[in-house]
């Protein structure tokens, strides 16, 4: 696992799947469990922490020629905090109508301990094109979990998807973007308990004993393939020997 | 994690405190000099992309034929920090038909927000009436805070048609408002601070708004 040569698709296999931020390493999950109540809500956290993790795998590793063993982590806490300081004002200056939407996701995002954990684990280890993959795969696994969690919380609490649409895509579409919210049963239709924090915590529960299901399936799987494998090869090694 | 044992690249040489301890202070005080830098550069751009917000929401918040100036460029200074308990810039935008007072929108900053400062356009009619509230920017909790925003929920819509002396008398029931408004669950403190800044602006307007009149009518007959 994290291997300095792994190859890119191992780097977003990892990401994504066998090692997901939110679903297996469960980091991250105070940003999760609060802003996953609504798909557009996960949409906003999820690029907005996919940003930032990559931004600062990259500038974490770029540093490495001059990190210290002994105030490492003082320093990441440094270049995180002022990265995200940092997106923020540009963001508002260059960008006003998306910090409208996103900014008030960003100062959450120092909370998110995937983007510290991901600097210690990997990008002070590894070069800066590795490290900014890693980013890249670990922001997209924690989007995925996020989005996932943010649908199916909407769907159970609210009966909708994409409530809310013209929040995040009004710059782009205009009056348009409220047609994107899709209704699936009356407008009264009220599920509290999944649109709080109490359901976060069972949807995530569930989704984390679906996922290692998921794992173990894959991982029986590719088992038996690879048994079949090494016992054809035998028989082949057997039978080139006998003749 | 297996990845955990490997060592980290750093360099071999013996620990000597001093230099860890002056590399992080360097490395510190270089990530506050690129903020400042960055703070500074971006400083009037971020003022104008709020200013403009402003304008925006302001014309979206009055009915359409109650006023015929444009209150974008009809502003007054609001000169009450203390009584505000602000330390940003108050302004009133005045908004006039044939010549005559219509509405005053005041735009003014809360700090007693949960996260960060509330920007905030309070409309207040020559009535006395509450037309409308609106949250400019605001940095409150994703999915608890945020329906402060007048677009992920009807809050802010409660205030609009109380009048400006129910809210002032509030303010001196100190803070009894359960009665009055509904609280967002889940952001009792940011819903506080919006109800308090309208209140100490209504209470405001009772007093004032005379002066804030009579002041642009000196600025008309003599522009600077």
């Amino acid at each position: 696992m994290n291997h300095p040569q792994q190859n890119k698709s191992e780097a977003w296999q990892q990401g994504v799947l066998e090692n997901n931020p939110a679903l297996v390493q469960l980091l991250g999950l105070c940003p999760l469990l609060a802003v996953s109540n609504t798909l557009v809500n996960a949409i906003g956290l999820g690029l907005a922490t996919l940003l930032t993790v990559t931004l600062t795998n990259t500038l974490v590793s770029a540093l490495r020629p001059v990190l210290r063993q002994e105030v490492r982590i003082a320093m990441f806490v440094i270049i995180i905090a002022g990265t995200v300081t940092v997106i923020e004002r540009l963001m508002e200056a260059w960008l006003f109508d998306l910090h409208g939407v996103l900014g008030i996701f960003i100062p959450l995002i120092v909370t998110n301990c995937l983007i510290l954990a991901r600097a210690e684990a990997f990008a002070s280890r590894h070069n800066v094109a590795a490290a900014a993959l890693d980013g890249l795969a670990m922001g997209t696994g924690f989007m995925l979990a996020l989005l996932l969690m943010g649908a199916i919380r909407e769907i159970i609490g609210y009966s909708t998807l994409l409530r809310d649409a013209g929040l995040l895509f009004g710059g782009w579409l205009g009056d348009d973007a409220q047609a994107l919210t899709l209704y699936l049963a009356g407008d009264e239709y009220h599920f509290l308990l999944f649109s709080l924090p109490p359901g976060a915590f069972l949807i995530l529960g569930l989704l984390v004993a679906a996922h290692r299901q998921l794992l173990q399936t894959r991982q029986q799987h590719s088992g038996r393939v690879v048994q079949a494998a090494q016992s054809l090869s035998q028989q082949v090694s057997a039978s080139r020997q006998q003749t | 994690m297996p990845d955990l044992a490997q060592k980290p690249t750093t360099d071999k040489r013996p620990p000597w405190p001093w230099q860890a301890a002056a590399l992080l202070a360097l490395v510190a005080a270089l990530a506050g000099l690129i903020i400042g830098l960055v703070a500074e550069s971006t400083d009037q751009r971020i003022h104008n992309n709020r200013q403009q917000r402003v304008l925006d929401e302001l014309a979206g918040m009055l009915p359409a034929h109650s006023y015929d100036n444009n209150p974008a460029l009809h502003t007054v200074p609001v000169e009450a920090p203390g009584q505000l308990q602000t330390r940003a810039a108050v302004t009133a935008y005045l908004a006039t038909l044939e010549g005559q007072p219509s509405a005053v929108v005041y735009a003014l900053t809360t700090h007693d927000g949960y996260s960060g400062d509330i920007g905030l356009l309070v409309a207040i009619a020559a009535s006395g009436e509450l037309l409308a509230v609106r949250v400019t920017r605001h940095q409150e909790t994703p999915g608890i805070g945020d329906k402060i925003e007048a677009g992920r929920s009807d809050w802010l819509r409660q205030f609009a048609g109380v009048s400006a002396a129910v809210m002032d008398y509030e303010q001196q029931q100190e803070r009894s408002w359960s009665s009055q408004f509904d609280q967002i669950s889940g952001a009792t403190i940011t819903s506080s601070a919006v109800i308090d800044a309208v209140a100490r602006i209504s209470r405001y307007h009772q007093q004032h708004s005379a002066q804030l009149w009579q002041q642009a009518r000196q600025q008309e007959a003599n522009p600077a």
